[in-house]
């Protein structure tokens, strides 16, 4: 019995709400003091508790109580996690489904046209009497024609009763005059045959005619799918449960059940659930599949986190500001739908051009088969039809419905993935026609925040020093510029001390005892009505920053200037913008040796600098420049912007997701990089392009082929469309086009 | 005040706030206590004695 052990049992189990090494002691504590249980290890970094016991003392139920009595919660297991939204899974599988129901058509009525074409032109001759495989046709056309067919039937009567032809009403026609010409052909065969009429027929056309159209459209209903990809991989980004901290600890709970106001605890790896306010910790979160940026974003208390970007490194603890559709992600994903099922103006003129197009074309196919019947050659009847309904067919304009929509999807899908959200096709084509950028100052080409530029110690003083007492001084200060200098010490990794004493002295300084010395930090005035000798730090050249004076102990030791600073990135965008031809402007409410100073880092010249303007003229500003010819793209935070925003052709606000100014721009940059600008630029170019061409592509296919169709070329050159080659080259049309619109997903972002 | 405490049985320093809205917080002798979790909060409750004891020396 000695060595003997009971038959041992290990199990691991998640557990939920531990903290501190405090807690791991806890368990374990509880669980080895539990019968039966022979070891115990819980660790802190998996959140696990692995036992070792015997199951026939205990059993996973009473280690779990026994985990419970400690104080904790045994979490699920990762493997039982439920999936997310019903009614969107329910959308896609019935897209899914049409997408099926459409290739089954086209499979079925491809082969039943190809197998009637392979038996009339076997080599040869038919190897049966005509008349015979007219009536065996006569099952298989018949299903092709109104079961897989129906579609085209039923919205063209719907259309019809409207007083309305569309390119189903095209197709309809075309497949019902071959269809029910060869029915009378087949079932009354001496009628026709008196009227000098042969007995063939064209079954095999109109069922090759339906299987190319459905085909058309499942390569359609194929690339939406795709196209729509850009908003449902944003939808899965959205995690689908939070770690909620309410009475009694935390709690894994759905994240629809986040309210605002709740805090959120946010581990390393975890995506942030909703839009909140960081109250405790920190952490590199990365936003990239918000902004584009690919680096992580350093984030503290007081910073804003969205939901759905990735926690990367600290684990903190947010207050839900913003949840369910309130949500910066919702809001992106509101936006691109919208702007996908948007039309361009462009999109417009092609809706008129269809509703004139669709009646001429079937006044072309009358007179065409009034022309041949008249006109033409023996068997008149027969050359009329099939010229007619080759006419009907090449003239569907299904490439030229598809021109637009689908590079929308594609080119507004795309400039979401990279943080570009455009409100619709309006915005696309504005976007493409811009001659002129201005870019608002404050926030938008630099920071918009104050940052220490320059630190002068007194003789006597050093850097560190200097910094160390200013930051003592200003750490309890809520000022900006006071932030700015503890942003500043913090990360030159000066030691951080507390002031003792602190008051504040609105709109002058701060006074404070640091190291029991009396600290004064402020403005000149300040320090001067307290008897500090400021001549030596007077006497500094500042340059464009604001400087922020210090003594201790009634002697001065240093100054420290603030000024607000280029983003990293404005530079470069605005030469890109440059070199892409547009004229680049900057628009600003401040002193204008302050903008010029700016303007001449990031390349713009004193010339295309617009100061002090106020707030209230800077869309007069725009107007001006729009009076002189210019096709103006307004860049702005969205804030004091927004008169501008809406007054340019082109509104584009910057800032960060959580602060989308939807409503004032036609574009919105989720990140507040200024390199997103030539970007979206060049991606509304490129979609434009790619909608010109298809737009070409479609209509000039149509007009060239029409004449083709009706039998122009043939006196001439013998030339006739067969109606079913007039199918196989619409459908490669349509093909065209979509390929064509999906040659964007291949835009990069320089 | 400010937003920091620390918690008494492991020494992290604990947001008020954070601990307020888990109920991780505990009064003792007129003084409120904030704890990082509930580990914490329950070893103190049990015996709030030992983590005075000026030999005490935190978990972490």
């Amino acid at each position: 019995m000695t060595t003997e052990t009971a038959a041992a049992t290990e199990i691991s189990l998640p557990v939920v709400g531990m903290t501190c090494a405090s807690c791991v002691n806890r368990i374990e504590r509880h669980l080895q003091r539990a019968d039966g249980v022979a070891e115990a290890n819980v660790n802190l970094a998996t959140e696990r508790a692995t036992v070792r016991f015997d199951p026939s003392l205990i059993d996973r139920t009473g280690i779990v109580a026994t985990i419970e009595a400690a104080g904790y919660d045994v979490g699920r297991d990762a493997t039982d996690e439920t999936t997310g939204d019903g009614a969107e899974a329910a959308d896609e599988a019935e897209r899914a489904s049409e997408r099926r129901e459409l290739l089954t058509g086209a499979i079925v009525s491809l082969g039943v046209g190809v197998a009637m074409m392979a038996i009339m032109f076997a080599p040869g001759g038919p190897p049966w009497p005509m008349m015979d495989v007219n009536r065996w046709f006569i099952a298989p056309a018949t299903i092709v024609q109104f079961v897989y067919g129906r579609r085209f039937l039923v919205a063209a009567l719907r259309g019809a009763r409207h007083g309305e032809a569309n390119m189903n009403t095209l197709v309809a026609m075309g497949t019902l005059a071959a269809y029910g010409y060869s029915m009378v052909v087949t079932l009354m065969p001496d009628l026709l045959m008196a009227a000098g009429i042969g007995h063939e027929t064209y079954f095999d056309s109109a069922a090759v005619i339906i299987g190319l159209i459905l085909f058309g459209r499942w390569l359609e209903a194929r690339a939406k799918g795709q196209a729509a990809g850009a908003v449902r991989a944003l939808l899965k980004l959205r995690p689908d449960t939070a770690r909620v901290l309410r009475e009694g600890g935390e709690r894994e709970v759905p994240v629809d059940q986040v309210v605002v106001g709740d805090l959120v605890r946010v581990r390393p790896g975890d995506r942030v659930p909703v839009d909140g306010i960081i109250i405790d910790g920190a952490s590199a979160i990365d936003e990239s599949m918000l902004t584009g940026e690919s680096l992580p974003v350093e984030k503290a208390v007081g910073d804003r986190a969205i939901g759905a970007t990735i926690n990367a490194s600290g684990s903190f603890v947010m207050r839900a500001e913003r949840v369910g559709r309130d949500t910066a992600l919702s809001q992106i994903v509101t936006l691109v739908e919208r702007a996908q099922g948007s039309k361009a103006p462009i999109q417009r003129v092609a809706d008129r051009v269809t509703g004139w197009f669709v009646p001429a074309v079937i006044g072309i196919a009358t007179l065409t088969f009034v022309g041949w019947v008249v006109l033409g050659p023996e068997p008149t009847l027969t050359y009329g039809l099939t010229s007619a309904i080759a006419v009907l067919i090449i003239a569907c304009p299904c490439a030229m419905g598809l021109a637009t929509p689908t590079a929308i999807m594609v080119g507004t899908g795309k400039g979401a993935e990279n943080g570009i959200l455009i409100r619709d096709g309006g915005a696309l084509e504005h976007a493409q026609r811009i001659t002129t950028v201005v870019l608002d100052k404050t926030g938008t080409i630099t920071r918009g925040e104050p940052a220490v530029t320059l630190v002068k110690p007194a003789s006597g003083t050093d850097e560190p020093s200097l910094l160390r007492i200013v930051a003592a001084a200003e750490r309890g200060s809520e000022h900006p510029l006071a932030e700015a200098i503890v942003r500043h010490a913090d990360s030159a990794g000066i030691e951080a001390v507390e002031a003792t004493t602190f008051e504040a002295v609105a709109g002058r300084g701060v006074r404070a005892t640091v190291d029991g010395a009396t600290v004064l930090v402020g403005t000149a005035s300040f320090l001067a009505d307290a008897g500090v000798d400021l001549a030596e730090l007077a006497a500094i050249d500042v340059g464009d920053a604001s400087p922020i004076f210090a003594a201790r102990d009634g002697d001065p030791i240093g100054l420290i200037g603030l000024a607000d600073t280029v983003k990293p990135a404005s530079a470069a965008a605005i030469r890109r913008l440059q070199r892409a031809g547009l004229d680049v402007w900057m628009l600003t409410g401040d002193r204008r040796s302050t903008a010029e100073a700016i303007g001449g880092k990031v390349g713009i010249g004193p010339e295309r600098i617009l100061a002090e303007v106020m707030p209230a003229d800077k869309a007069a500003k725009v107007e001006e420049l729009q009076a002189s010819g210019a096709t103006v793209a307004m860049v702005g935070d969205g804030i004091n912007d927004a008169p501008a925003l809406a007054q340019a052709d082109l509104g584009i606000s910057i800032g960060t997701g959580a602060d989308v100014a939807l409503e004032a721009s036609d574009i919105t940059l989720v990140g507040d990089d200024l390199g997103a600008v030539p970007t979206a630029v060049r991606l509304s170019r490129a979609t434009m392009r790619t909608i010109r061409q298809n737009l070409g592509w479609a209509f000039g296919y149509n007009i060239l082929l029409i004449p083709v169709a009706a039998g122009l070329l043939f006196p001439l050159a013998g030339v006739l469309l067969n109606p079913a080659l007039a199918a196989a080259a619409m459908a490669l049309s349509s093909v065209s086009v979509v390929a064509n619109s999906l040659r964007l997903r291949t835009f990069r972002a320089a | 005040m400010t937003t920091m405490a620390k918690d008494p049985v492991c020494g992290m320093e604990v947001n008020r706030e954070v601990a307020s809205a888990q109920a991780l917080t505990s009064d003792h002798d007129g003084d409120t206590y904030f704890f990082c979790g509930k580990g914490c909060k329950l070893d103190f409750d049990e015996e709030p004695a030992r983590f005075f004891d000026p030999s005490y020396q935190p978990s972490m």
